[in-house]
């Protein structure tokens, strides 16, 4: 078998630098318990430079594999437990009045880390929720007249609690959007509970070696940037995000009525560069189809609008990404 | 005692022969009931035993016997001859009456002659009484009829219309059903029948041999070559497997082919050539000619092993012949 140079000098590339991933796994594991797909969606965020917003019921390990994460790559870490009372000045930091100087000084707030857990999202105003994700989007914060670069690797990793809904603020569509990946975390499995109870009962709490830095996930990010996409792969992404606008074109004319909107084109960009950051972590350096369906759920979820008709009947966006996965056409 | 007997009798037989020796005709009146609601209707007899050379004559009613006592109509008039030369007519009148209370049906007038005798004779039949009783009416209760009205039976001739009427109406609903049904599935309106299905088999092969003579891999066109290729496996494998292969990534279908316990040699094969179309298609690898050939290899060999074996044996036959 002869390869092309370009792809087999990196896929040589990635096996060389992709070694940190497993790396990563061990340490993480080595803390957190399962949550396999967790964690892997974290370096997809991380590599693909994507935010993460994460639905789970509390005490499934959210802020400990991020937290975790931060150690392992000795990078800045912030928490910020959402409230209704929480100003914006509170996340970006203000600029306070100093007597002894007699001037103002910029007091940077803790958005200014590499990893960012927002914690229930939902419960801050919409006006804190805008802050969060402009700084998500531009990467940068002004402060009175200077503008201030949020630090690379930037990774934000918000929550949701899907069973208290009560008193808090939805995130707007066009909000959601930007989170790069949607991912739906649930309990461990049986097994896994018992090991996680073990380790508990035992007081045995393993510490996390820091074992890469920010800077080899910025190089990182560049060789998944050269993940090769090929033509019948981009019009498979194309594929499955316009039978989510148009689903009547694809086939699938029982969810016409069932959707009030598709994806945006974010969401075909998500997919890509999430299925690029995906064959990475598996060690190629070309995206094949199993790379699109596997982040597919988690770039689609949040990006499908359901109608009134689609509640009433129960039906969730996952079924419709099911769905359309079974009916377009592989390449 | 006895003799009191003897006279007894003789006196009942005097009597009994008192209608041969008495020449007055006599009529005998009576009513199927003597009591009838308003307007209810009711029969009056009049029965008369005469000689057969009397001529009677019935008194004029026209339409009416009293005020309050109407003639419907004869319902009988009738005749029989009775010994001794005696005749006896029966006649049933048809009354009604409008009036309530008491009514008395007077005695009636009838004239008879005899053969050469015109003296005028008549004789008269018994007055009757007859309660004519009002109806009950509760005038609390809503206003209604009595009886509701008669229908009269549907004929044959008068259905056949209607009958053609709603055949038409269905038959229209049948075709417009029709119609609407092949538009929703995006059907034309008329199709001829279709010609029988071409076995997935024999689909597969002929595409396998047209594939084969394009030379594409021969030519540089690696890519293009792969594509068919999987497409012409994983199409014979929706036809002929039965599995959405065409929506199925290359993992998937190797599952599904390990879950139909595939030969395992086939199955290894079938993972090696689907990784390296993979690799082909999407990774801009450049396979060596042999493993082009062998993956066609693959195909062909995938689909006689795969094929139903009913049509092995059917072809077998055939070239027997």
């Amino acid at each position: 078998m002869e390869m092309e140079m370009d792809i087999r000098a990196l896929n040589e590339l990635i096996q060389k630098e992709s070694s940190f991933v497993d790396i990563i796994n061990i340490e993480m594991g080595k803390v957190i318990v399962g949550q396999k797909h967790m964690v892997e969606s974290l370096l997809i965020g991380l590599l693909s430079d994507g935010h993460i917003l994460l639905e789970g019921v509390p005490g499934l390990a959210k802020t400990l594999a991020i937290t975790s994460l931060a150690k392992i790559m000795d990078a800045k870490f912030s928490r910020i437990q959402f409230t209704p009372d929480l100003l914006p000045a509170d996340l970006l930091g203000t600029m306070i009045y100093s007597q002894k100087k007699e001037s103002f000084e910029t007091r940077k707030g803790p958005i200014f880390a590499n990893f960012i857990l927002a914690d229930e999202i939902n419960r801050a105003p919409a006006k804190v929720q805008s802050a969060l994700l402009e700084a998500m989007q531009e990467r940068q914060v002004t402060l009175g007249d200077s503008t201030y670069k949020l630090p690379n690797p930037f990774l934000v990793l918000a929550t949701q609690n899907p069973i208290e809904q009560e008193g808090t603020y939805p995130l707007p569509e066009a909000q959601v959007d930007r989170f790069m990946l949607k991912v739906v975390i649930d309990y461990p499995s049986k097994e896994e509970e018992k090991v996680i109870l073990r380790a508990q009962i035992a007081n045995t709490k393993p510490e996390n070696q820091k074992v890469i830095n920010p800077e080899d996930i910025i190089r990182a990010r560049e060789i998944v940037r050269k993940v090769y996409v090929d033509e019948k792969i981009e019009n498979y992404i194309t594929d499955i995000v316009f039978a989510s606008r148009y689903p009547s074109k694809y086939g699938l004319d029982k969810y016409k009525n069932l959707i009030s909107f598709g994806g945006s084109p974010r969401a075909s960009i998500s997919m890509a560069l999430a299925a690029k950051a995906y064959a990475f972590i598996k060690r190629r350096g070309y995206v094949i189809p199993e790379d699109v369906r596997a982040v597919c759920y988690d770039v689609m979820r949040h990006r499908i609008g359901l109608t009134y008709e689609a509640e009433a009947e129960n039906i969730k966006s996952v079924d419709i990404i099911s769905e359309i996965l079974n009916t377009v056409e592989v390449p | 005692m006895k003799n009191i007997k003897i006279q007894i009798l003789l006196i009942f037989a005097l009597l009994g022969f008192m209608p041969l020796f008495a020449q007055t005709p006599i009529v005998k009146s009576s009513l199927d009931t003597n009591a009838i609601l308003i307007g209810d209707q009711t029969v009056l007899h009049f029965q008369i035993t005469q000689q057969k050379d009397q001529i009677v004559s019935w008194p004029n009613w026209n339409d009416t016997i009293t005020k309050q006592v109407e003639i419907l109509g004869i319902l009988k008039l009738d005749s029989t001859t009775l010994p001794n030369n005696q005749l006896l007519i029966d006649l049933r009148l048809l009354i009604t009456s409008w009036d309530t209370g008491y009514i008395v049906i007077p005695p009636q007038s009838f004239r008879y002659d005899v053969l050469n005798d015109s003296s005028f004779r008549s004789f008269q039949s018994e007055p009757l009484l007859m309660q004519v009783k009002n109806v009950a009416v509760d005038l609390k209760k809503e206003i209604k009829d009595i009886k509701p009205i008669l229908e009269e039976p549907w004929t044959w001739k008068e259905l056949i219309p209607y009958l053609i009427a709603v055949l038409i109406v269905l038959i229209l609903a049948a075709i417009a059903f029709y119609i609407w049904k092949r538009i929703k599935n995006k059907q034309p309106i008329l199709s001829l029948p279709k010609k029988p299905a071409i076995p997935a088999h024999l689909i597969a092969i002929e595409k396998l041999n047209q594939l084969n003579q394009q030379k594409l891999w021969q030519q540089g066109h690696h890519k293009a070559y792969y594509s068919e290729l999987t497409d012409i496996m994983r199409t014979y494998m929706e036809a002929q497997l039965r599995f959405s292969a065409m929506e199925m990534i290359s993992e998937d279908i190797i599952s599904q082919l390990k879950k139909m316990k595939i030969e395992d040699t086939l199955l290894k094969e079938s993972e090696k050539i689907l990784k390296l179309a993979d690799f082909v298609k999407f990774a801009k690898t450049q396979p060596l000619g042999d493993e082009s050939s062998a993956a066609l290899k693959w195909a062909y060999n995938f689909v006689e092993i795969t094929r139903p074996k009913a049509d092995v044996d059917v072809e077998k036959k055939e070239v027997n012949r």
